[in-house]
């Protein structure tokens, strides 16, 4: 699916990429690009850059779905206000403890039982601190969403590289956390064994709670009991949204856009992600390498110009400086004219030669995919997007940097 | 631009070195090398790995015995050392540099067998999937078992005595991940009664602590954002004491090679504008937005400083030394210049600029 089918008609786009790729901008325009096609669109973050809210034109972005002004952007160059053919952009950052709290609020049957999951500490601990809890708390947020938002397109940014198919596996993780056995062997009391493999089950729980006292102290085994027992009655809710999470996900209408860069650290995570995700069978079905070529053309900059006429430095420097500038002192300044156009070319030969190396790198990371899947490939840019106009311009490469993938060979790559 | 970027000491004896970071430095050059442990962090992609590893071949260099821990399934150091496989057991990489990649699985196996009366217990727990889910559910085990992993790591000793591994140098992934390690002890303080859980971290909390063993090293980028979340970085864990800083390196510092003759490239640009001279004119358009990179990185290194050396006053602790290393632009990095890069980043590299 290309990017402008997805952003247009798809309802899930989930980003995933290693670090520092710009993920999380690219996420943001891509959420801009739906709203401006008419669709009312949430982006779910992950990243707390105060960049980024700056960017959206928002005071702040956190655990609130907020609205994002877009009409400042027909105040801006001229760009035409969604508004006004009927799409919005909504944004909220993922805040892990806060996002569990009011969930429990929201899921807790009765006050007490809330009280008491709010004050346990491994609750907190397992809600604020640690590093899987995000895909947990993330996958209850796209729920909602999902189920009660009543968005056209939700945008998931996820965590850089290794946690990034997390999402995928905390569903699963969950429900065999919060699975009846589990609980049993620490809960007796929760489902009382009858026959005699659930009393060898019985037995098993009553040694492995021992070795775990041993290894953990029987504080923190307390507490992973009390913590066990006040969620095993909300257990149903959390395996029912779990499954409806992993539907969600394997959709035929939600899109996994991996982005990288071309730097080679940046697309071997990709590739590492890539295989990871063909082999749990999600289709991949769009790749965006941000920043992955220089423009070296100032009169096209969207090409990739890899290969330059060749120059004779020494005549052109000659000639301007005799024909254009006769003011010039001729003996300094020629001489200094020729240093610095030789190091100008050398600098754009150098900015050339990377393009190409970007070039073999993206081939090689795009080769392994279905011919279906499309890759864009987005210049780096030389500000940081800053603002909403900036953030359009970005969403307009996007679109614009789109190339079905070549039937065969890199050649097609050229402009 | 090829010479130029590749060549270390050049783009560092061009590069504003901050003078007075490096003077109240606690450690400098090959200094940093004799600690136990030395952590690297640092925002995703600002080449975290490739310092670390050039650090490891320098160790070595030394006739020191490094090994590179990396921390999930990132495999980064099968890439730069062009090895088919890193594994959980350290291997030789080549150039005398052993690595290994710690899976939380199994660092959670060890760990039981560990801590399980008989091995055939351990293998039986472990290979139980009840307890396997449980295991994979809970956020802090994984963690846990890390911490464990590298204590034993630092426990190894050669035949004569002498700790095995020296100095253990950790990729620790992006930041939240190093936070997350330096602040295990409050996590779990609340929640952990005495046992050989809390007697584990609250040794490994404490070597971490100790700045003659342990050192974290941030690694950034030139840019706004990333200086940014290191100055976050270094105020938030130079303010709870939990470890004590090496260096900050700013990675891929461009250099146009231009600087002081902008006029020249200006003047050159409207003369091929009026000549029409295309191609000099792209030339000179594209030297102006290197020389423009290059006046704005200089001005991240310069707030880079500026907020370590304040944050570092009021944290009373010595401000780390800021070390600037140049992008290097090859596709696939070759062993010089990791060499290059390693000697760089200990300032044990007399300047070969031009």
């Amino acid at each position: 699916m290309s990017l402008t089918a997805l952003v247009g008609r798809g309802s899930l786009v989930v980003c995933v990429g290693p670090g520092g790729v710009g993920k999380t901008t690219v996420s943001a325009a891509l959420g801009l690009a739906a709203a401006r096609a008419g669709r009312k669109t949430l982006v779910l973050t992950i990243d707390p850059a105060r960049r980024l809210a700056d960017a959206l034109g928002l005071d702040g972005l956190d655990d609130t779905i907020r609205r994002v002004p877009l009409e400042r952007l027909s105040q801006g160059e001229g760009e035409g206000d969604p508004s006004s053919s009927g799409g919005s952009l909504w944004a909220a950052m993922v805040d892990t403890g806060a996002s569990y709290d009011a969930l429990i609020e929201r899921i807790a049957p009765d006050e007490e039982t809330k009280a008491r999951v709010l004050a346990n500490r491994v609750y907190q601990a397992v809600s604020r601190s640690l590093s899987r809890s995000h895909a947990y708390v993330a996958m209850e947020r796209l729920y909602d969403a999902i189920e009660h938002g009543g968005y056209d397109l939700v945008v998931l940014d996820t965590p850089p590289a290794r946690n990034a198919l997390d999402i995928l596996d905390a569903p699963g993780h969950l429900a065999s956390f919060l699975d009846g056995r589990v609980v049993s062997w620490f809960i007796p009391s929760a489902d009382k064994p009858s026959g005699l493999g659930a009393r060898l089950l019985a037995k098993g729980g009553e040694v492995a709670t021992g070795l775990l006292a041993r290894v953990t102290g029987q504080t923190l085994l307390d507490e992973i009991i009390a913590f066990l027992t006040v969620f095993a009655s909300m257990r149903e809710g959390f395996i029912a949204r779990a499954q409806r999470v992993q539907e969600i996900l394997r959709d035929r209408d939600t899109a996994f856009v991996l982005v990288s860069s071309a730097s080679p650290s940046s697309a071997d995570d990709a590739a590492w992600l890539r295989d990871d995700l063909l082999r749990r069978r999600v289709p991949v079905h769009a790749v965006v390498f941000n920043q992955s070529f220089v423009p070296v053309d100032p009169r096209a900059p969207h090409q990739l110009v890899l290969r330059l006429p060749p120059a004779d430095v020494e005549a052109q420097v000659r000639a301007l400086v005799r024909t254009l500038d006769p003011a010039l002192d001729p003996a300094l300044d020629e001489a200094e004219g020729l240093q610095v156009a030789q190091r100008m070319r050398a600098l754009r030969e150098e900015a050339v030669a990377e393009n190409q190396r970007f070039g073999r790198i993206v081939d090689g990371l795009v080769a392994e995919l279905p011919s279906e899947c499309h890759r864009v490939r987005v210049p780096r840019l030389d500000d940081e997007v800053r603002d909403l106009p900036g953030l359009a311009r970005l969403a307009d490469l996007l679109l614009a940097g789109e190339q079905p993938r070549p039937p065969a060979g890199p050649s097609s790559d050229r402009p | 631009m090829g010479s130029v970027c590749v060549s270390v000491g050049g783009a560092l004896g061009n590069a504003p070195v901050p003078a007075a970071a490096h003077a109240t430095s606690p450690t400098t050059g090959s200094e940093l090398l004799d600690h136990r442990f030395l952590l690297f962090t640092g925002k995703g992609g600002v080449g975290k790995s490739t310092v670390t590893a050039a650090l490891a071949i320098e160790a070595a260099t030394q006739g020191r015995s490094p090994l590179v821990v990396e921390l999930g399934h990132r495999a980064t150091m099968r890439s730069v050392f062009g090895v088919d496989e890193v594994g959980f057991t350290p291997r030789a990489v080549g150039h005398g540099v052993h690595a290994m990649s710690v899976e939380i699985d199994q660092a959670v196996v060890e760990y039981m067998a560990q801590h399980v009366p008989s091995r055939r217990l351990a293998r039986a727990i472990v290979g139980n999937q009840v307890l396997e889910r449980l295991f994979r559910a809970m956020p802090a085990v994984g963690e846990i078992a890390t911490v464990n992993a590298l204590h034993r790591l630092e426990a190894e000793r050669d035949g004569r005595g002498r700790p095995r591994w020296s100095p253990i140098l950790v990729d620790l992934d992006a930041t939240g991940h190093a936070l997350m390690f330096l602040e295990l002890r409050e996590v779990v303080r609340h929640l952990m009664g005495a046992g050989p859980m809390r007697r584990l971290i609250d040794e490994m909390a404490d070597l971490f602590a100790d700045p003659q063993r342990t050192r974290l090293n941030l690694v950034t980028l030139p840019d706004e954002l990333p200086v940014t979340e290191t100055l976050e970085l270094h105020a938030r864990v130079a303010s709870a004491r939990s470890v004590g800083f090496g260096r900050v390196f700013v990675n891929r510092v461009p250099r146009s090679g231009l600087r002081g003759h902008e006029a020249m490239v200006e003047r050159l640009r409207q003369a091929a504008q009026q000549g029409g001279d295309a191609e000099l004119r792209a030339d000179a358009e594209l030297a102006q937005r290197v020389l423009a990179a290059e006046t704005e990185a200089r001005r991240q290194v310069e707030r880079l400083t500026q907020g370590l050396r304040r944050q570092s006053a009021d944290g009373g602790g010595a401000v780390p030394a800021v070390v600037l290393l140049p992008r290097l632009t090859a596709a696939r990095m070759q062993l010089e210049d990791l060499r290059r890069l390693g000697r760089a980043a200990l300032g044990s590299t007399p300047t070969e600029d031009a």
